[in-house]
């Protein structure tokens, strides 16, 4: 029997259709400006593990999983476009996961063989801990180098993505360098704006490394 | 700070902070950045709205052709036990009639059994689900009403 996780939101307490279709016609053009952008975020956080996905691609999965009750909304602990974000980033991080470079259409018990000490391995076991080759590292410095350059005039922007580099969150970086909530955001629209304006695409997917 | 992480982990890191930075974003700046990217926020807007109002209603229209699905086949089944009789005795007199009328599917019973009379009530009710499925018993309905079976 399938067992529902403990995390899970009642059925009796999930959004219905109607109650999401309402929900949708309740946003605002600045709501819907905002969920495109932030699907197309991802989906370029993603490169080229988004094969050909587009950020619509990624809004229409979160809604498709909603409906189907993959996922479920309790509108009464969190609002609409807080779940949407969140659906979309946790789908955007399956399909970064489950993304392989290129396709393997054996099974790996097929590949299972044992080598000359009698040990059992399969080709596939390289593939699970891929290191990135020269060429994506060379790609990796060059593009932080590139980002770098960017902002050499601007010392508060460097120093932010000085600390989200070292994977600190909002608050973070905040209390790292004693900056205010508005001073943060406003650090943060310069480094968004100046990226978009660039060709640099700090894409996060030189590694490669997200094979499962 | 270390320098521990690799450079594909610290840009991952950074194009997750942007991402997630549009969420605390002012509708003001939201808006202005699209336009900074060449797109016309209300064009975009009525754009996504569609997408999204799209995608509930082919799910519905979905679920209401499933939904009809499900309930004609239910229908159908009903309609078949319906027009099987209740009682065994009943359920053999059909189903001599239902050889009477149609010989070709007797062939198809006595391969089984040398006489009808051997056929267990089970036996009966199970041929003539058969001969239902087959819409044998739906064609011969005015015959059996006529002859108040």
């Amino acid at each position: 029997m399938k067992q529902e996780s403990a995390r899970r939101v009642p059925a009796e307490k999930a959004a219905t259709p109607t109650e999401i279709a309402a929900a949708i016609e309740a946003l605002t053009a600045a709501d819907f400006v905002r969920l495109r952008q932030y699907a197309r975020r991802r989906i370029q956080h993603l490169g080229r593990k988004a094969v050909e996905k587009v950020g619509d691609d990624l809004l229409q999965t979160a809604l498709c999983d909603l409906l189907q009750d993959t996922r479920r909304w309790d509108k009464t602990k969190v609002g609409f476009m807080g779940f949407l974000f969140g659906v979309m980033k946790s789908i955007s991080s399956n399909w970064a996961k489950s993304y392989l470079p290129e396709e393997v259409p054996v099974l790996d018990a097929d590949l299972r063989k044992n080598n000359e000490e009698g040990e059992e391995f399969s080709p596939l076991d390289r593939r699970r801990a891929p290191q990135p080759t020269a060429e994506q590292q060379l790609s990796d410095r060059q593009t932080l180098e590139e980002v770098d350059n960017l902002f050499q005039d601007d010392q508060e922007a460097q120093m932010v993505l000085t600390a989200w580099q070292e994977g600190y969150d909002p608050a973070g970086v905040r209390e790292l360098w004693g900056l205010s909530q508005n001073a943060y955001n406003t650090i943060v629209r310069r480094i968004r704006r100046t990226l978009d304006a660039s060709d640099i695409k700090p894409d996060g997917d030189r590694g490669g490394a997200y094979v499962q | 700070m270390s320098n521990k992480r690799t450079d594909a982990e610290k840009l991952n890191f950074i194009s997750g902070a942007l991402a997630d930075s549009l969420v605390d974003a002012t509708d003001g700046e939201v808006l202005e950045e699209a336009r900074l990217l060449g797109l016309d926020p209300t064009v975009e807007a009525n754009r996504v709205k569609t997408l999204m109002l799209e995608t509930v209603k082919m799910y519905q229209q979905r679920a209401l052709r499933e939904a009809r699905r499900a309930y004609d086949a239910q229908a159908q089944q009903r309609a078949r036990v319906a027009s099987i009789p209740s009682t065994p005795a009943k359920r053999r007199e059909l189903f001599s009639f239902v050889i009477a009328k149609q010989p070709q599917y007797a062939e198809l019973f006595t391969a089984q059994h040398r006489e009808f009379t051997d056929l267990t009530d089970t036996d009966i009710e199970s041929y003539l689900e058969d001969l239902d499925e087959l819409g044998v018993l739906e064609k011969l309905k005015p015959d059996t009403e006529d002859g108040d079976h």
